[in-house]
């Protein structure tokens, strides 16, 4: 990793960003349980990357997403994307996060999100029927990672297929809004205009029909409104982040392990031989190419990492998840992948604690069906020139995977 | 304890202080232990519980590891039985060292002990000095009859201040961190008081200066839990959960493994099914109607409030 005079990892290094960290994250643990960054605001900034403490961190109920007494960063000036940001269930801390938590949690636990398992399945047939069809080199990204939580997404809130084109176009001007640096102007007025495009979408979907005719989703959110347990910029900001965290994670979740059983030709085999091997493959999968790769908390209380080093309270906290996810102290032999590893679910991809990631059971049922899909309908993934990652800290999304899918 | 746990034969003990007994515990063959770095512990089973206790002996000596145990009026039977009931030649069940208090480099350091808490700055000041880096050492107690170590202490020289509490008053943190000095390393042991209070004064120096360690979890201190059982009925086994520990950990121990992620009863991933008994639920998904019901638990947080629980696991 390159380092600065100082020896602290530059973290805005393209080559860096764009590649696949494994000897980046390594030398990054052993820099240290928690390594201090220069700020420019005065709030102590640190990247915690063992397993011990991002573990912790994720699950102490007192961290914040915002620093103590604000509602959003400071860079973040008036305008729709700030009020977004403040009824956005994966940036904002109690009581209003456990308000709205309180209101769709109950519907994403592991025993009623089974239901939906059929929406996986058959969003998986349909994009591996077109697959079938195709013999030339295609884009596992456009062509499968896509299609799938496009299915699921489309039922689960009742909006038509064709609108995905316009709802996914821009999609990445809205991950500004998770930026855990102050953005430019121009940043700024594309993640304003898009986060305006979202609400008047879901506005203008809402009241499109009546609340019987809503998917059972839709008028959960709805029906909470309805009790003025939640606003209304509240309810579209819990429809929209279906569509955004729904997307953008499943589909590189998906890209990623595409990519991991064209590298690792032996698993697809497996997979036919034992299906029940699934579920732990995917857990590991998850651990191995870890979808989203950075959160931030900041402190409440002073915090001691692993190592004893004082984290002072209202410190900024970068949890480096993926390089946890390679941590030798739990996992052994932690930069191979090994779809029977004992301990795989143990890793921090979904985060943890009150913020654990909501859709977290609906985009394992994905990537389960997808695997087992895969797995039945071909023989080997021949991966081809040209794949390429999206060069950022925090979401380095598969852009491109051209692929062969071979059936004998 | 787990696999790479040792059985060691106790092969010395010696009286630190009025209350503080010393420990060698040695290969039964002689033969190389784990090798350790200073700030490292090790588990000590206590016949019924299991303490950590900090190595504060030679780190050359490779046959066998030193600890000091402080008689903890208080304590939670750990240090009364290393007192009274462990003899010359008995066996210790320990496990590998563990460190949660490295010493980092630095140009300098400052070391603030207090009471039993020098155990782990013993070997930290030899590799100081082995490294050839200046170091000052600032040891509180109540009284010098309580405080380990004086007389190995006053061999290292004049950067060593012994200062108990009833001849000169409680340490002066804020005169001694007054002056923030980059490349310094602060590392301090001792009661929740001193931890504290040096966390206060060390607040102005830069990010990472201050490693401290503490003694009992902080969460432990709070504890209201009660502990209770589990069966698992597909399993066949029985668990003891004691108080200040979840289910899924107890499990997770014993090689149970259960889906688990956020851990703090929010994900529903550890849902189990409740065959038998009445669960406490902490969890914040379950409704009302489900809570009364008592079919479903989150078991990384919900406990027991009949004395025992089966589960379909």
């Amino acid at each position: 990793m390159s380092v600065d005079q100082a020896g602290l990892p530059d973290l805005t290094d393209e080559t860096f960003l764009s590649g696949d960290r494994t000897q980046e994250y390594l030398e990054l643990r052993a820099m240290g349980a928690a390594v201090p960054l220069p700020t420019a605001d005065g709030v102590p900034t640190w990247l915690v990357s063992h397993h011990a403490d991002v573990a912790a961190l994720n699950r102490l109920p007192e961290t914040r997403l915002q620093p103590a007494g604000a509602v959003a960063p400071e860079w973040l000036d008036e305008g729709p994307a700030l009020q977004r940001l403040k009824a956005n269930l994966s940036q904002i801390d109690a009581p209003a996060h456990t308000r709205l938590r309180k209101v769709v949690g109950p519907m994403f636990i592991p025993r009623r999100v089974e239901q939906f398992r059929e929406l996986a399945t058959d969003s998986v047939r349909r994009a591996i029927e077109r697959l079938l069809a195709r013999t030339d080199v295609v884009d596992a990204v456009q062509d499968l990672a896509v299609d799938v939580p496009k299915g699921v997404i489309c039922s689960f809130l009742g909006i038509p297929e064709e609108d995905w084109g316009i709802l996914t176009k821009d999609q990445h001007d809205f991950l500004l809004i998770f930026s855990p640096m102050p953005i430019d102007g121009a940043q700024k007025s594309a993640l304003d205009q898009i986060t305006q495009f979202y609400l008047d979408y879901f506005d203008e979907f809402v009241s499109s029909r009546s609340l019987e005719q809503h998917s059972p989703f839709v008028r959960l959110v709805l029906e909470a409104e309805r009790a003025s347990e939640i606003s209304h910029i509240e309810a579209l900001s819990l429809l929209h982040t279906v569509l955004d965290a729904g997307y953008e994670t499943t589909r590189t979740s998906i890209s990623n392990a595409v990519q991991l059983l064209g590298q690792h030709p032996h698993i697809l085999g497996a997979l036919r031989e034992e299906p029940g091997l699934v579920t732990n493959i995917v857990e590991e999968f998850l651990r191995y190419r870890t979808p989203v790769h950075v959160r931030v908390r900041f402190l409440t209380d002073n915090y001691v990492a692993s190592d004893g080093t004082v984290l002072a309270a209202g410190s900024k906290v970068i949890l480096m998840l993926a390089a946890a996810n390679r941590d030798g102290a739990v996992f052994s032999n932690a930069d191979e992948l090994d779809i029977l590893r004992e301990n795989a679910g143990s890793h921090q991809a979904f985060g943890g604690g009150l913020h654990h990631c909501l859709g977290a059971p609906i985009a394992r049922i994905q990537l389960q069906e997808t695997l087992l899909g895969l797995a039945d309908a071909f023989s080997h993934i021949e991966l081809c020139d040209g794949s390429h990652r999206y060069p950022d800290l925090m979401f380095p999304a598969l852009m491109a995977l051209p692929v062969r899918f071979h059936t004998a | 304890m787990r696999t790479t746990d040792l059985e060691l034969v106790v092969t010395a003990r010696d009286r630190h202080s009025a209350s503080v007994v010393g420990l060698t515990l040695s290969s039964p063959d002689a033969t190389d232990l784990p090798p350790w770095e200073p700030g490292a512990h090790i588990d000590v089973r206590c016949g019924e519980v299991v303490r950590q206790y900090s190595l504060c002996g030679d780190r050359a000596t490779r046959s066998s590891y030193h600890i000091a145990v402080l008689r903890e009026a208080e304590g939670r039977g750990g240090s009364a039985y290393l007192h009274d009931e462990v003899r010359l030649g008995d066996r210790l069940t320990v496990s590998a060292p563990r460190n949660n208090f490295a010493l980092v480099e630095a140009e300098r350091y400052v070391f603030i002990a207090g009471g039993i808490g020098i155990t782990p700055i013993v070997p930290m000041l030899a590799e100081a000095t082995a490294l050839g880096k200046p170091w000052t050492l600032d040891y509180g107690g109540r009284s010098r009859s309580t405080m380990a170590f004086q007389r190995e202490l006053a061999e290292l020289g004049p950067q060593v201040s012994v200062l108990p509490e009833d001849e000169s008053g409680l340490l002066g943190l804020e005169a001694l961190l007054a002056d923030p000095q980059s490349g310094t390393k602060i590392y301090c042991c001792g009661p929740a008081a001193l931890l504290n209070a040096t966390e206060k004064a060390a607040a102005h120096w830069p990010p990472g200066s201050l490693h401290i360690e503490r003694f009992v979890p902080k969460a432990l201190e709070v504890s209201t839990d009660r502990e209770f059982e589990v069966r698992l009925a597909r399993a066949g086994t029985s668990h003891r959960i004691p108080p200040g520990t979840s289910i899924i950990d107890v499990l997770a121990d014993a090689g149970v493994g259960v889906p688990s992620s956020c851990g703090v009863g929010t994900c529903g991933t550890c849902e189990s099914v409740v065959l038998e008994g009445v669960p406490e639920h902490r969890d914040s998904i379950l409704n009302d109607e489900e809570r009364a019901e008592g079919t479903y638990m989150m078991i990384c947080v919900s406990r027991a409030s009949s004395p025992a629980l089966v589960l379909d696991i």
